[in-house]
């Protein structure tokens, strides 16, 4: 798994879907989707969300024969190349006919487009006593010469000649069944396919009813942001289960750059994470963590955060960003990249620091993308870009060791009212050490002029 | 009471050997021709030993089974492709063991089918109670006594152990042999402890912990565990061995001591050892119980010798009042 999917909490939704046969998931990872079909995948998930809603029982049935539904992938593909399928194969076949059959009783009526061929001729051919059990062998009723063999072979249970006439004559009836299941190919083929598909659905609905997740609203021309009432799942998740609350947020952006700012600790990194995780989701089709979600199609997505792994490589943090962030450059003229840039520069001194986030964002202002950027870094003076902020401290803030409890996480727009001057103030809430913080006063007063250069 | 009664009232019995070529298969043979003589339902699978490279490793041939119309059966794809009856499929597992998954099937006719079956216990028994669902009344299962599997015997509800010549060509040896592990099958339940992940655990009066031994042949790192505690329980998830058993008494730790094995089979210990431990006051138990109800002897050894068999049937008959026969007779003396 990549490094920004787990950070992000993507992997975390992966592990969190939860797929009912093997086939499924491997459906869901081939699939990879442009705008046109990602609106039809939003529309066929919104038509199955329902189904689950007005169908509870018939939504535990389905899901219980999909447990059934072992992966004939490679039975079929022996169909299609006329090999003659052996009795554990055709064993497969007729059980897949059996649940493909029940799947498709339950869900024809309302959820067609979806639903697996009708495979009764095909369920018949292996079924030639009409049992309706779900078991295989080559029967006797295929083949009166067939029966006699056997009759015999009961009676002397060693004739070697006996048992070779039997597998001759087998074998031929299994030749002749896999050419009429040739004829039938396509639909066994694709009704596996749909049912592959189905299983993609509930997992994907049921991911959808657990966190809450809504459909996203989103076109290719669409120049703005705007999502109310998102959350991370992953962080929500965590946050929940030791007690704490995680706090919802609004937030919205246009094309070109907007800057970010705010205090220490109120969410910014999680914000971008969250933006990344969105555009990951809405690229596999899933419906997203928010109340509402207006979201353009990105041809492309980059996330930079302080952590990451490239120290690893040897790279200094520094040179790491730069790399990373001249990488992004070289995208710019592209049609459409969502760029989530967290704190770059920071690991420099802060005069360079504050050029480097300057020359950055003035480049990507230029581009059709979409560009965060979160700077600590003085953006007072600066009129070129959008700016957002974060509320942060409440005014009624008290001591506590609970940072949450005492920071309003609301994204406002920053018309360079608000105070993001915070550390001093979160440093002393958290009752940190008293010396530390008069040093830090102190510093700011008399060294006031050196830290604005 | 004869043996097919003695069998029917289990729906799963395993039959284990002493060694290698005591006759397992040929007891295998005998015991699906007397239930199903005696019109009872059967079902027949074999313990895997993670496959083909332990087989080639250990030279040992999985057995043919004779099976007769209607019997069910679960092995590997390879050797039900390999068979040579007819038979019809009931199930294909989702797992998968070296060799293929694991089919089901009833035989429509008699004759001859490689057993290769599951290889850990959660996948025997539901192996086990598919083929009950279909319609079998007793499973019989192929076991094996190993180290290396991760599947044991005893997931059944009762073992037939085999043993004879191919062991040892004294008679006082097999007696002795065969006495232990009905002993050993015997012992009593313990419910301090459940099903726990692999390791050694140690219960005393501070409650349960779990030790970083990997094993109790690392027994000397025990000690500190134990040292100065009262009524002390060891559970370990794999083998208890002689050598641990020694130490114990050695270091006089065994009056206190209870020593906790997942069932009888995971003792790897000697008669001597036993029964030292034991007057040392020490008691061994085990976590699943299922007993040796029965016990077949094969007179002939692998190199052609044939011992007298009418003593060890007639002494472990005495001692113990289950049924033992003698494999290459038809009829077990328990009948006569």
């Amino acid at each position: 798994m990549n490094y920004k999917e787990k950070i992000t909490g993507y992997e975390f939704i992966l592990s969190e879907t939860q797929f009912i046969t093997s086939q499924g998931k491997e459906f869901f990872l081939s699939e990879n989707y442009s705008c046109e079909e990602l609106n039809i995948q939003y529309e066929n998930q919104e038509i199955f969300l329902n189904f689950v809603r007005k169908n509870p029982e018939k939504t535990d049935s389905l899901k219980n024969y999909l447990m059934y539904i072992k992966n004939i992938k490679n039975t079929t593909e022996k169909i299609y190349y006329s090999h003659m399928l052996d009795d554990t194969e055709l064993f497969e076949i007729k059980e897949f006919c059996y649940y493909s059959g029940k799947i498709r009783e339950l869900i024809y009526d309302e959820m067609k487009f979806i639903s697996p061929h009708n495979l009764e001729d095909v369920y018949k051919l292996l079924d030639p006593d009409g049992n309706g059990i779900n078991t295989f062998y080559i029967f006797d009723s295929y083949d009166e010469e067939l029966s006699e063999i056997r009759k015999q072979i009961r009676k002397k249970s060693d004739d070697e000649n006996l048992k070779l006439k039997e597998t001759e004559k087998e074998n031929e009836i299994r030749e002749k069944i896999t050419k009429k299941l040739k004829t039938e190919y396509l639909n066994i083929a694709e009704s596996f396919s749909k049912i592959s598909y189905i299983d993609v659905l509930q997992a994907k609905t049921f991911l959808a009813l657990k966190y809450e997740l809504t459909k996203p609203v989103f076109s290719q021309n669409s120049d703005i942001i705007d999502i109310k009432k998102f959350f991370n799942p992953e962080i929500k998740d965590n946050l929940e289960k030791s007690g704490k609350k995680y706090q919802k947020t609004d937030i919205c952006i246009k094309k070109g750059v907007t800057l970010f700012t705010g205090a220490n600790m109120t969410g910014k990194t999680v914000v971008l994470k969250t933006l990344y995780l969105i555009d990951k989701m809405i690229k596999k089709a899933f419906f997203v963590p928010a109340g509402k979600c207006i979201f353009p199609f990105f041809e492309n997505s980059f996330l930079i955060t302080g952590d990451e792994q490239n120290y690893l490589k040897g790279l200094s943090s520094f040179a790491a960003e730069m790399k990373e962030i001249n990488e992004i450059l070289k995208h710019k003229a592209e049609e459409k990249n969502l760029i989530l840039l967290d704190e770059i520069g920071r690991t420099t001194n802060p005069t360079e620091g504050k050029a480097i986030v300057h020359a950055v964002a003035s480049l990507l202002n230029e581009s059709d993308s979409f560009s965060l950027i979160t700077t600590h870094f003085d953006a007072e003076n600066i009129k070129e870009f959008a700016k957002i902020t974060v509320k942060g401290i409440k005014e009624d803030a008290e001591n506590t060791e609970n940072i949450e409890n005492i920071i309003d996480y609301s994204i406002i727009k920053d018309n360079g009212l608000t105070d993001k001057k915070q550390a001093v103030k979160i440093m002393k809430i958290m009752n940190l050490d008293k010396n530390l913080i008069e040093y830090t006063v102190n510093y700011l007063k008399g060294g006031k002029n050196n830290y604005e250069q | 009471m004869n043996l097919a009664g003695e069998l029917k009232k289990y729906s799963s019995i395993s039959i284990v050997g002493s060694e290698k070529n005591t006759g397992k298969t040929v007891t295998l043979n005998y015991l699906i021709k007397i239930l199903h003589d005696s019109k009872i339902n059967i079902g027949v699978t074999s313990i895997g030993i993670d496959g083909e490279s332990t087989d080639q490793v250990t030279k040992t041939k999985k057995p043919e089974i004779i099976l007769g119309e209607g019997d069910f059966f679960a092995t590997s794809e390879k050797h039900y492709k390999s068979k040579k009856i007819t038979s019809e499929i009931f199930d294909i597992s989702d797992e998968n063991t070296s060799i293929g998954r694991v089919v089901t099937a009833k035989a429509k006719n008699s004759g001859k089918v490689i057993i290769s079956g599951p290889q850990n216990n959660l996948w025997i028994k539901k192996t086990i109670d598919k083929m009950k669902k279909y319609g079998a009344d007793t499973v019989l299962v192929d076991g094996a006594i190993s180290r290396l599997s991760h599947a044991s015997p005893a997931v059944t509800e009762a073992v037939v152990f085999s043993t004879g010549a191919a062991f040892s060509l004294s008679e006082s040896e097999i007696l002795k042999d065969t006495i232990h592990r009905i002993n050993l099958s015997r012992l009593d339940k313990e419910y301090d402890f459940n099903d726990e992940e692999n390791g050694v655990y140690i219960k005393t009066d501070e409650g349960i912990i779990k030790t970083k031994i990997k094993s109790l042949l690392m027994y000397e790192d025990i000690d500190r565990y134990i040292e100065g505690k009262k009524d002390v329980k060891i559970y370990t998830t794999g083998a208890v061995t002689d050598s641990f058993l020694k130490h114990m008494t050695e270091k006089k730790y065994a009056e206190n001591l209870t020593v906790v094995a997942d069932d009888f089979t995971k003792f790897f210990i000697s008669p001597q050892i036993f029964n030292l431990f034991l007057k040392s006051k020490g008691k061994l138990r085990v976590l699943k119980s299922s007993k040796i109800i029965a016990v077949t002897v094969n007179p002939v050894s692998p190199s052609g010798y044939t011992i007298n068999t009418e003593g060890i049937i007639s002494k472990i008959n005495n001692i113990f009042g289950i049924p033992v026969f003698d494999v290459m007779k038809e009829v077990s003396s328990y009948e006569l």
